[in-house]
């Protein structure tokens, strides 16, 4: 349902003019948890950006359920895809309790029944109706990663963008969150994008995973062969090393 | 862990005000390492970062230490003056931040910077310009000239990485301290200036405390851990038996991170004991 077709993204201009992204493409079928893995630079957060509508599409398209998306985002857009970023110490608006920040794309798209719907995420994300009235500060940071997820979930998308949504929490917390994305995914049939830095993680979330390094997606990989091991390319196997020695 | 010790710690605490008067964020904490990779576990709030700063006595506003002992190389650092303080920071004990982008001066050339330091132990500014070369070089920087020549931005983080261990070194200190030196870094950066941190310390006799939240990044390059809880010290062992621990905390942590080869449907979830809390070695 997504397909980038030989996607290319360019910032800057003349000799400065950085090529974040070259000849990108790869499919997210229906259902499916795809992660993107590579180190910083290598164009990863790039992919969820351009097709989020942040990134300027240079060449190629982006294809979302058959159609081809163009400059602008829409409304229909929004209903179908929505991102979680890695710091929900930055992504939620200080001075907005969760209720305001969870009832504001309801109030955008006119979708009537806010107490409830708020009420049945809330449930959903594994926070009691107590926290509708707290603010971000009042949160711990997997409480707020909850809230961020639980906005996401709002207006019933099937598509995840997911930017390091773990990389700024703890290990016993990571799990929680990874926990509970793993559920909804099953409860809502929804598909991931799911952007990480750590291939363990990455692994544990997701069907499929693409090896990015310098714009360039250098190999796809199911996870069930990159847990045995079985990558093509030095560089994949370079990450792979690291993150087992780790382990 | 080498014979002659280093530093003894007993009994510190660090207390911060709060609206229901003073809370305590390290709650007597005490440990002996000598010439060591000592790595400091545990979770954001755990205390592993005051305890390793106040060493330094370089605490945030507001915070209050005390402790029984604080013994640097048969000083005692509770009883220096302020003035005397400083000449242990950066010369007798060093401190690798996070982020370098952050601790480097912006409009000041590495190499500068470098020589600052240097300049530190009284030495001229033409011995002190090639002493920053060697620096350079002995933090696997090759083209050390360029380097040094260049501003932090024009670095990349493992870069500028180097470029501040190289400064921390300079003075040839006892001691570092890395809080969470590589957290910021991409794994093959990360091994890098590891390999470059474990050498200088095997080759000059350092001794380093190694902060860190990832246990298995400590388990593999330290020698001896201590794992802190609710700013307490809740299990201390050798580093490569991290993976037997004994405290439940400890084996929460370990098995709630996903890996790689073990592949589980459901991560473990870490279920916090309040008993946990009083766990550790109170002060006597």
């Amino acid at each position: 349902m997504i397909e980038f077709e030989n996607l290319s993204v360019r910032f800057g201009e003349g000799a400065g003019r950085v090529a974040a992204l070259s000849d990108f493409t790869l499919s997210v079928g229906e259902g499916e948890a795809v992660g993107l893995v590579g180190e910083s630079g290598g164009g990863k957060s790039t992919v969820l950006r351009t097709l989020a509508g942040l990134a300027p599409v240079y060449g190629g398209a982006i294809r979302l359920d058959g159609r081809v998306l163009g400059r602008r985002r829409d409304r229909a857009f929004a209903r179908r895809v929505q991102m979680v970023f890695q710091d929900p110490y930055g992504s939620l608006h200080p001075r907005q309790t969760v209720a305001g920040c969870l009832a504001l794309p309801l109030r955008i798209h006119r979708l009537g029944d806010v107490d409830a719907r708020i009420a049945a995420v809330l449930n959903d994300v594994g926070l009691g109706l107590e926290y509708r009235f707290r603010y971000p500060h009042q949160l711990s940071g997997g409480q707020r990663q909850r809230v961020a997820i639980a906005r996401a979930l709002m207006l019933e998308p099937g598509i995840l963008l997911l930017d390091e949504p773990t990389s700024a929490l703890d290990v016993s917390v990571q799990a929680e969150i990874l926990n509970l994305l793993a559920r909804l995914r099953e409860e809502r049939s929804l598909s991931y994008l799911f952007v990480s830095h750590d291939l363990a993680v990455v692994a544990h979330l997701c069907d499929r995973l693409g090896v990015m390094q310098g714009g360039r997606l250098i190999e796809t990989i199911s996870a069930g062969d990159l847990r045995a091991g079985r990558s093509r390319h030095p560089y994949s196997q370079g990450l792979i090393a690291e993150a087992a020695a780790l382990a | 862990m080498s014979a002659a010790e280093l530093l003894r710690i007993e009994d510190l605490r660090v207390s911060f005000a709060g609206d229901a008067g003073r809370s305590e964020a390290v709650r007597g904490v005490g440990f002996a390492m000598g010439r060591e990779k000592l790595g400091i576990v545990g979770e954001s709030g755990s205390g592993k970062s005051l305890t390793a700063r106040s060493v330094l006595r370089l605490l945030p506003p507001g915070a209050v230490m005390s402790a029984r002992t604080l013994t640097f190389d048969g000083t005692d650092l509770m009883a220096l003056s302020a003035r005397a303080m400083r000449r242990v920071r950066g010369q007798r004990i060093g401190l690798i931040p996070q982020d370098p982008k952050f601790a480097l001066n912006p409009v000041m050339t590495i190499g500068r910077q470098i020589a600052e330091a240097v300049r530190l132990i009284g030495t001229s500014r033409a011995v002190a310009k090639e002493r920053t070369l060697d620096l350079l070089r002995d933090v696997g920087i090759e083209d050390a000239r360029r380097v040094a020549r260049a501003y932090p931005h024009e670095l990349s983080g493992g870069m500028a990485q180097r470029a501040m261990i190289a400064m921390m070194i300079a003075p040839d200190p006892a001691l570092l301290i890395a809080d969470e030196p590589t957290s910021a870094l991409d794994v093959s950066v990360r091994r890098q200036v590891l390999d470059i941190l474990d050498g200088l310390i095997e080759d000059r006799g350092m001794g380093l405390v190694f902060i860190s939240h990832d246990l298995g990044l400590v388990g593999a390059f330290c020698d001896r851990v201590l794992v802190m809880y609710s700013g307490r010290i809740v299990e201390r062992c050798e580093a490569r038996a991290l993976a037997h621990a004994r405290h439940p905390y400890t084996q929460g942590l370990l098995a709630a991170r996903p890996r790689l080869k073990v592949p589980v449907a459901v991560l473990p979830v870490l279920e916090r004991d309040p008993a946990w809390t009083d766990d550790g070695e109170p002060a006597p």
